[in-house]
């Protein structure tokens, strides 16, 4: 089990910060730029969130797509799984979103990424005197605690063995 | 507020704790200390406010975390929210929301106890200073955060002679959430 990649954006569609543990594929060979990748990524989310609320079976006031919607209306999507990754979201109300791609046999990691923020961005960033709030960041504090929360839930372990099998 | 930073302890949701006493005497002294450098009253008023913003823009974060709120999406519980949660969570007092305006955007936020205001008199000569304005502020900042802008006043105040504390809120706009990107670009 491991994971790829995270980002975190802010309401703003910033990304405020990026890491990848492992990625073989090249950003420049995907997107272009480091700004192409994390857009992409920005609008597949947004777009994704937007169909989910749209097709919703339960929801009485289906929202047509592309409507402007409040904070916390419609379902919200919560991974989306591809024969080669899966990609887990969480947003918050104050417009932070979290995605983080996996291993594709993760099970369902919404609780995880809620202690994430929870325990690990709001207590090292937000708390952080020298963090902007809106702004990208970078904090080796954050990275340490990053690294050992998602060690101790079991998302990177086999990250040695994934990066000599590439 | 009563808050210290990071303690490194993971899975430690419950918050920490200051004595009373010091956070209002720091309170008190921060006030002290922008009336001697500011000289007006009105400056006062609204750097206090400015802070309080600052504040309340990483707060909500904090109390979003800790209070495992998923949605907030009108401004009736929103009030609530920080009438009966965030109030009690930061400042161990809670509010009661009330007079709201019949089209549902404004509303008052009534406390009978402030911890702010302990041990405070005001002399005649700082009759303007809204000596609580940092929570105006703080509530201002953590509602934009949540797509509400808001505007805060006090108009009742005990050191003004009130029988309680009101902050007025006033809903100037509930934003919607927008894709922040043009397509062409």
């Amino acid at each position: 089990m491991g994971c790829f990649n995270i980002y975190i954006f802010n309401r703003q569609g910033v990304c405020i910060f990026s890491h990848a543990w492992f990625r073989p594929k090249s950003v420049k060979a995907g997107a272009g730029s480091q700004e192409g990748d994390h857009k992409q990524m920005f609008g597949l989310i947004w777009t994704l969130g937007n169909f989910c609320a749209t097709l919703d079976p339960k929801d009485p006031s289906k929202p047509q797509l592309g409507t402007p919607r409040k904070i916390g209306q419609g379902c919200k999507f919560r991974s989306f799984t591809t024969n080669n990754y899966k990609c887990n979201f969480l947003e918050v109300p104050s417009g932070i979103k979290l995605v983080l791609n996996t291993h594709r046999e993760a099970p369902d990691l919404s609780d995880v990424l809620q202690s994430l923020y929870d325990d690990i961005f709001v207590e090292y960033v937000v708390k952080n005197p020298t963090y902007n709030p809106g702004q990208p960041f970078t904090s080796e504090q954050f990275m340490n605690a990053l690294n050992a929360f998602l060690r101790q839930n079991g998302l990177l372990q086999q990250q040695q063995i994934m990066q000599a099998a590439a | 507020m009563l808050r210290s930073g990071p303690t490194g302890a993971r899975n430690a949701p419950a918050l920490e704790q200051i004595n009373a006493e010091v956070f209002t005497l720091t309170y008190g002294s921060i006030v002290r200390q922008l009336i001697s450098d500011y000289e007006d009253i009105e400056e006062v008023n609204k750097q206090l406010e400015q802070m309080g913003y600052n504040m309340g823009i990483r707060l909500v974060d904090e109390f979003l975390a800790k209070a495992k709120i998923s949605r907030c999406s009108s401004f009736r519980d929103t009030a609530d929210v920080v009438a009966k949660q965030a109030l009690p969570m930061f400042l161990n007092v809670t509010a009661n929301v009330t007079n709201w305006s019949p089209d549902q955007t404004e509303c008052s936020l009534v406390l009978t106890d402030n911890p702010l205001a302990d041990f405070v008199e005001l002399p005649d000569e700082y009759r303007e200073l809204r000596y609580c304005n940092v929570l105006a502020g703080v509530v201002r900042g953590a509602l934009e955060m949540v797509n509400m802008e808001v505007e805060c006043r006090w108009v009742s105040d005990m050191l003004r002679g009130d029988d309680c504390y009101e902050l007025r809120l006033k809903l100037k706009e509930h934003r919607d959430e927008k894709f922040p990107y043009k397509d062409d670009d």
